[in-house]
């Protein structure tokens, strides 16, 4: 390449601005691409059910139906699928992001026997496919009589949640310098102390992290309540959508007006929180 | 409608408050909700009527026409029976999996739909009631006389001389057409009348001459293009109902009768009447390639009502659909090959057997099997009649709807019903061969393969499985 | 830096554990740990028994010896999804891997506010319903009406069969898997910004060009984010479920019957618990064996690249 014996100067500049032209051309051509199904959707939604099936397809609805949207929503219970989602991902939340970070607290922090060996267990466990655990779990769940009930969708979280975000509570912690936990021992703060007051103010990306992975899970999960919830009251917005599919034919125009609404809140949860959502993931102790 | 409406709100508001209130008992032990349904009510025999009843009844979504019809029903049910509470519960998702499993975690619903696909599994697993005292009890569905097609009632609802369902209704395919495409080509549609009905030639040719490519040539002539057609004359579904009404046509059988059940997809009448089917898409061009059409949810019926389909052979229930749609619509008989059939069938409404009232279920049950029940129904073209006070000319200008059905609808509900409809059984792993047939089929309507060299193995290794099932029950 | 990051407090070689700081971490880990034994281990035993029985939940289990893993060898439909299963992984992983890196990179080059908002359009795809995005893609995907047959029929190009032929249905899944690359592109892009500028302007200083910067400092400081990735994709790859089950329900003639689709509907569908777990653990086998692979083939690289 011959920029390198280039002097710095005028035609540098003009060679990284084109450089940026083609970057930013590319990135916006792949973010179309992947945003023409969301796209889709949203017009979709303000369609009546004829023009959804005009051929060649028609990209802006004429007439607008913003009805649909207030339709979609009086069709079904979606308040209270909104309400069921809603439970489930505050307690969810709590759940797991409380648990997880105690637990990765621990294995960051603490010298104790069979540490690494401990976490590597815990960590297998995210190898496991779910489907070997749904027969046994559901029938050990149907014991309990938790059928039907949200039990099964909550209690597991409050055992570490789930070890990937152990495993990203740890990563991070370790970032944390000792020092400052030292610190704060002199003082007189107890563990939990150390652990409330001193590191999770300290761990915003992390936390943000966490909770909006568990936030777009929790919301999305379609897998769960599809097995352990029977009752239509106690659905939630993602298992919700299905009733649009109705056994006579799909809705069309209704049910991606209901996913549009289902999926601006993800989307505002994790537009408001990115900044971080990135700095939360910290790979510079991965190896161990 | 507003009342309808709110009457809607009024059944979501109380649906909520149960909810909660379930969520509620969700944080008292375990055991004590499990119990639940059996401390709301005693034994409904016992219970004196002014007792408040709740029924669940458990159903798989239909349009929301249908979810206020049924409804409005109930409120009509709610005056005869003030002290019952109906909470009628759907299911989208994979519906008879999710009843088989509420029944398995003990907590069944009172009744529920079963679907012709799975009553007789359901059945035979000891899952269902038998209500055989219940039925005999009542003054009409005991009498032959009360039922249109008495032998096929008796053929989807007993199972060993015992009863453990009702059927709802019987519901058909036949075609559906666009009249204005028909008329801008100059064809006649199909007739009603199932004397009347083509032959699979004569369907043929009309098929033909109703699909254009984009240079306005048909199948026939030089320089058709297979690869842009705009609009296709027929399109012909290949889940089991309207296979089933192909191959019944062709003399050939789907299953063997009750209590067998064996596939019969390698009977050369079977073979043929699929390779026919097939050949509508891959060698005639009439048809549109559309296995999944059903699978997804798509509906065929907006592409009829745009014209790029003329016609189609689908379930009369869709009647209730296509109505919106504000085309000009019409229907007919479907075509045969050697002899006139079509399939019915349709849920029937059943009760769980381990129930805890049965007595005041069947009540409500005995309701939904009713006259009043199978008439709003009706009317709305989800259904066609069982009943023979439905039958009458009283009885069909009571539900006959001008609104939906087309002019000599009845002759499809009566006629075409009651002289070549015929039911199929569909037992024990049904769904599981069912799923294997499917597949092999699945290269036959792409073209990929001929029916006689895809079907034989698939059979063999269907019915493998159906043994399999009778062994273990 | 003024504070020196590190692991465990007092931790050093030869030192035996203080007893109260050991307690502490019994407690804090003491959730997981239970939870381990709860979920996971307590299920593991109980699926062995029922993998033993021929059970319907409708009827008590009655015990059948192996016979379940017997009939699972003959089973053509349990070689047919694992087939499935590893061509869409070895297929899907990889490009996944490939597009969510090179993705990472380029948007890697500024920290704007326009990056930020294409970010999140790239995360957006992840974000969407289960069931929005499956009727969305048999929509997308429909032979007849589908938008890309439309795109393929303007540009003169003949219409594909996309879900209903069985040579193509699965790389239809794989090219739609692609579509959410959005996680693993994130994970990647931290751990881009996880490295040292430092590194990057004293390779400047050297003279080192754009080519060289990528394969001697970014990819062999990025091998530990990219072999998480990898094991991760990998093993969710191996549980892939809802796009067989929503989309294509595995046909056409099984061309996507994936291996944890054909354990669900004989679990659930056809209520062979019995059998779904024999299935269950033989997944759980041969996930097991190809993480030691991995592990213990790029494993060791890793760690000394990441070191």
């Amino acid at each position: 390449m011959g920029t390198r014996t280039m002097p710095a100067g005028a035609s540098l500049r003009r060679q990284a601005r084109i450089h940026r032209v083609w970057l930013y051309a590319v990135l916006v051509l792949g973010a179309v691409m992947l945003t023409t199904p969301f796209l889709w959707m949203t017009t979709s939604s303000l369609k009546d059910e004829a023009h959804i099936w005009l051929y060649p397809p028609q990209w802006i609805p004429n007439p607008l139906h913003w009805q649909n949207y207030t339709r979609a929503m009086q069709e079904h219970p979606f308040h209270l699928f909104f309400r069921n989602t809603l439970i489930l991902v505050v307690v969810g939340e709590i759940a797991t992001v409380g648990s997880a970070s105690i637990c990765g607290y621990g294995f960051a922090k603490f010298r104790f026997p069979g540490r690494e060996l401990l976490f590597g267990f815990a960590l297998a466990t995210l190898m496991l496919p779910q489907i070997v655990l749904l027969i046994p779990q559901f029938i050990i769940f149907r014991y309990l009589g938790w059928i039907d009930t949200y039990w099964p969708l909550l209690v597991p979280l409050f055992f570490g949640g789930n070890a990937f975000f152990v495993f990203l509570f740890r990563q991070f912690f370790r970032t944390i310098p000792d020092e400052l936990c030292e610190a704060a021992k002199m003082d007189g703060c107890s563990e939990l102390g150390i652990y409330g007051r001193i590191v999770l103010p300290l761990s915003k990306p992390v936390l943000t992290t966490a909770v909006i992975f568990t936030f777009v899970g929790t919301w999305n999960d379609f897998m769960g309540p599809l097995i352990y919830i029977n009752t239509p009251a106690k659905k939630t917005l993602a298992l919700g959508l299905a009733h649009f599919k109705g056994y006579y034919g799909t809705q069309w125009h209704l049910l991606m007006a209901a996913s549009v609404v289902v999926t601006v809140p993800v989307l505002i949860v994790f537009f408001a929180a990115q900044r971080y959502f990135v700095q939360g993931i910290a790979f510079s102790g991965l190896k161990g | 409608m507003n009342a309808r409406q709110l009457s809607r709100r009024k059944f979501l508001m109380w649906s909520g408050a149960i909810g909660s209130a379930t969520l509620l008992a969700a944080c008292t032990p375990p055991a004590a909700e499990v119990g639940q349904p059996a401390a709301a009510e005693g034994d409904g025999a016992d219970a004196p009527a002014a007792e408040p009843v709740t029924i669940v009844a458990k159903a798989w979504p239909g349009s929301p026409f249908e979810t206020e019809s049924i409804l409005a029903a109930i409120d009509e049910f709610g005056e005869a029976y003030p002290h019952y509470t109906i909470d009628w519960q759907t299911e989208p998702q994979a519906y008879g999996q999710k009843v088989l499993t509420q029944i398995a975690a003990g907590t069944p619903p009172d009744t529920m739909y079963a679907g012709s696909g799975d009553f007789f599994s359901w059945v035979i697993q000891g899952v269902l009631l038998d209500i055989t005292p219940y039925v005999m009890d009542h003054a009409g569905f005991s009498n032959p006389e009360y039922w249109t097609h008495y032998e096929e009632e008796l053929k989807r609802c007993t199972w060993e001389g015992q009863w453990y369902g009702l059927g709802s209704c019987w519901v058909c395919p036949h075609l559906y057409t666009n009249l204005d495409v028909f008329e801008a080509a100059g064809i006649d549609p199909p007739s009603n009348n199932p004397e009347e009905a083509w032959t699979w030639d004569e369907f043929l040719t009309v098929a033909k001459a109703l699909t254009l490519d984009s240079n306005g040539r048909h199948p026939d002539d030089a320089g058709f293009d297979a690869d842009n057609i705009e609009q296709h004359g027929v399109q012909w579904p290949t889940w089991f109902i309207p296979l089933h009404a192909a191959i019944g046509s062709n003399g050939g059988r789907y299953t063997a009768p009750a209590p067998d059940g064996r596939f019969q997809f390698d009977s050369p009448e079977t073979m043929q009447a699929v390779q026919m089917v097939a050949d509508l898409v891959n060698v005639h061009h009439v048809a549109p390639h559309g296995a999944f059409f059903s699978e997804i949810g798509m509906n065929n019926l907006e592409a009829l009502g745009s014209g790029r389909l003329a016609m189609i052979a689908d379930g009369s229930w869709n009647l209730l659909r296509i109505q919106p749609l504000e085309f000009n619509y019409g229907t007919g008989v479907l075509p045969y090959m050697q002899t006139r059939y079509t399939d019915i069938q349709a849920h029937n409404q059943v009760m769980a057997a381990g129930g805890k009232q049965p007595d005041a279920t069947w009540e409500f049950v005995a309701f939904l099997s009713g006259d009043f029940y199978q008439k709003t129904m009706c009317q709305g073209g989800l259904w066609l009649p069982t009943h023979t006070s439905l039958a009458t000319p009283e009885g069909v200008a009571s539900w006959l709807n001008a609104d939906v059905h087309p002019e000599g609808y009845e002759m499809i509900a009566l006629d075409y019903v009651n002289q070549y409809g015929h039911t199929m059984y569909m037992g024990p792993g049904f769904w599981e061969a069912n799923g294997i047939v499917s597949s092999a089929l699945d290269t036959v309507w792409i073209g990929e393969a001929q029916a006689v060299d895809a079907l034989p193995a698939a059979v063999a290794e269907a019915n493998q499985v159906i043994e399999d099932w009778r062994n273990r029950s | 830096m003024m504070l020196k990051a590190g692991g465990a407090r007092r931790a050093g070689p030869g030192h035996s554990f203080n007893r109260r700081e050991a307690l502490w971490g019994f407690v804090f880990v003491s959730p997981i740990l239970l939870g381990t034994v709860l979920w996971f281990i307590v299920p593991m035993l109980a699926a062995v028994y029922i993998s033993l029985t021929d059970w319907t939940l409708l009827r008590p289990p009655t015990l059948v010896g192996l016979d379940n893993f017997i009939s699972l060898f003959r089973d053509r439909l349990v070689g047919q999804s694992l087939k499935v299963t590893v061509i869409f992984t070895v297929a899907a992983v990889p490009l996944n891997l490939l597009v969510a890196f090179a993705t990472a990179l380029l948007l890697n080059f500024s920290r704007s506010r326009t990056m930020y908002v294409i970010r999140v359009l790239y995360y957006l795809p992840a974000l969407v319903p289960p069931v929005a995005n499956a009727v969305l893609w048999s929509w997308l995907l429909n032979s007849e009406y589908g938008l890309i047959n439309w795109l393929l029929r303007t540009m003169g190009l003949p219409k594909v069969l996309w879900l209903q032929d069985p040579d193509i249905a699965l790389s239809a899944l794989i090219v739609m898997s692609l579509w959410g690359f959005g996680a693993t592109m994130i994970i990647f892009l931290a751990g881009l910004q996880g490295i040292p500028p430092e590194l990057y302007e004293a390779a400047k200083i050297d003279g080192a060009g754009s080519r060289h910067r990528l394969f001697r400092i970014t990819i062999p400081l990025m091998t530990p984010v990219i072999f998480f990735n990898f094991v991760i994709n990998m093993i969710a790859s191996f549980q892939v479920f809802t796009a067989g089950y929503l989309i294509t329900a595995g046909g056409p003639n099984n061309s996507t019957l994936f291996y944890v689709l054909h354990l669900y509907r004989n679990a659930f569908e056809y209520l062979k618990m019995g059998y779904a777990s024999a299935m269950a653990w033989v997944l759980f086998f041969i996930i097991l064996a190809l993480t030691l692979v991995v592990f213990r083939y790029f494993g060791r690289d890793v760690y000394y690249l990441g070191s």
